[in-house]
């Protein structure tokens, strides 16, 4: 059998599994780990060790039932997703700004670099030190947003077209020409996935934290609870929700950002379709 | 009058552009043309402004366009779009002018990402010649053009120069002729 008749054997080419496919899939992994876990959990068992999968189930119930449920996420969703929405101002406008200005971005690469190096407890503990727990996930989740946004909107700027940014110059094109034409279609694709990231992280260093800070009403002190009482079934019940909210707020906001460069006919940029 | 006198324009060590001189008359067409890397494209990127010169005297224009030796349109924009955003003209206006050159009706819809390499050069002309000013600056034009088509932008060329200050580099000495340039420079190659 030669080379060519292999490739042209149907047979023998790797099937490509189609949407419903993988969804099955995907579901079967997920209900085989859950078994997995199931099955572990009679094996220890403790419910204090290892809970198993349905009284988690069933805590969760409880828990969405509660008549604080909602007060409870939208306590930390809101101070959270402040602190992220601050961060995603301010790491679009420095990085705007620095791109422009190499002094601004000498000043801030040390600010950057020290962000990302230090562990987040040593920025809570601090933060803890400087103002009260009831704001300190805002201050959290923005200091662990910025510099993703930040370096993301520079390098995006960066990698704006030399060749349009020339023609931009002698066509005379004014600076809102410049940003929507040319630097918003070099920026969106640095820019989406900085928002996929950030949008996780700012989730998990918020609730940590809220752990640490415990402010009254919030997922965090929750938990902060669930491990004093050593209530398993009830954090991980939490932390179930925690990932609900985090994964629903971002696909909702990744669907408005397509929706915004659909918007302005530059949906193909995320697709990496360029001249 | 535009001119250079004593331009020296090197790129690292190497001079791309060696003590040249040179007037071009207004109004008129002035046909650049020489071997590949003797500076052609250097010389119109210092008249237009993008490229300093190590030394000499530049005397450029005051609003040039140019046809630059690549397309240079904005890839989510549709032919008319990035006419219109460049020229200042209308879309309308712009889709005239594409019809004028050969454009399938049907191609106007497409994003200039999806043009084929003629179409995106005859939209890079249309573009050059629909803004206004004072000179136009054309950098082999009409490279990759079939006969047919090269006779119908030639044709809205000659008809949209409109008394400009022309520089013509090409290659091609029917683009000089066909433009009635009334000047040809010749460029060497320093070796």
């Amino acid at each position: 059998m030669t080379l060519s008749t292999i490739r042209n054997n149907p047979a023998k080419q790797k099937k490509v599994k189609t949407k419903k496919q993988k969804a099955i899939a995907a579901t079967c992994a997920v209900a085989f780990w859950l078994l997995v876990w199931h099955v572990v959990s009679l094996c220890v068992g403790s419910e204090l060790v290892l809970v198993s999968p349905v009284k988690v189930v069933q805590t969760l119930f409880t828990v969405i039932f509660d008549p604080d449920f909602l007060k409870t996420v939208w306590y930390s969703a809101a101070r959270i997703l402040g602190g992220f929405f601050t961060a995603l101002t301010l790491g679009t406008v420095l990085g705007w700004v620095a791109s422009r200005f190499w002094v601004v971005e000498t000043l801030l690469r040390p600010i950057t670099a020290a962000i990302k190096a230090t562990p987040v407890a040593s920025f809570i503990i601090l933060v803890l030190l400087w103002f009260s727990g009831k704001n300190l996930s805002v201050i959290i989740s923005m200091l662990m947003v910025f510099p993703v946004i930040y370096m993301n909107v520079l390098e995006g700027i960066r990698s704006a077209d030399e060749e349009l940014l020339e023609m931009a110059q002698v066509f005379r094109l004014s600076v809102s020409k410049k940003l929507l034409y040319i630097y918003l279609p070099a920026v969106a694709p640095f820019f989406v996935s900085a928002c996929s990231v950030s949008l996780g992280l700012c989730w998990k260093s918020g609730i940590a934290a809220e752990v640490i800070g415990t402010p009254d009403g919030s997922i965090g002190a929750v938990f902060y609870q669930a491990k004093i009482f050593l209530q398993t079934s009830e954090l991980l019940a939490w932390t179930v929700v925690v990932v609900a909210v985090s994964v629903a707020f971002e696909k909702l906001f990744m669907l408005l950002l397509r929706l915004v460069l659909k918007k302005l006919k530059m949906e193909d940029v995320l697709n990496g379709k360029r001249a | 009058m535009a001119s250079v006198h004593n331009l020296i324009v090197k790129r690292g060590e190497a001079e791309i552009l060696k003590n040249f001189s040179a007037e071009f008359p207004e109004h008129q067409v002035t046909a650049v043309s020489g071997r590949s890397g003797c500076g052609k494209t250097t010389l119109l990127s210092v008249l237009l402004n993008l490229l300093p010169a190590d030394s000499g005297e530049i005397h450029g224009f005051q609003k040039p366009s140019a046809v630059f030796q690549e397309d240079r349109l904005l890839p989510y924009l549709t032919a008319a779009k990035n006419i219109s955003v460049a020229a200042g003209c209308t879309e309308t206006a712009a889709e005239k002018a594409l019809l004028q050159v050969g454009f399938d009706p049907e191609d106007l819809k497409k994003n200039a990402v999806q043009l084929s390499g003629g179409m995106a050069r005859r939209v890079s002309i249309v573009r050059a010649m629909l803004t206004s000013g004072d000179a136009v600056l054309l950098d082999e034009p009409f490279k990759g053009l079939d006969d047919l088509t090269r006779e119908k932008v030639m044709q809205f060329v000659k008809e949209n120069l409109k008394n400009r200050t022309t520089i013509l580099v090409t290659h091609d000495p029917r683009d000089a002729k066909d433009l009635a340039a009334a000047k040809i420079i010749e460029m060497e190659t320093e070796k």
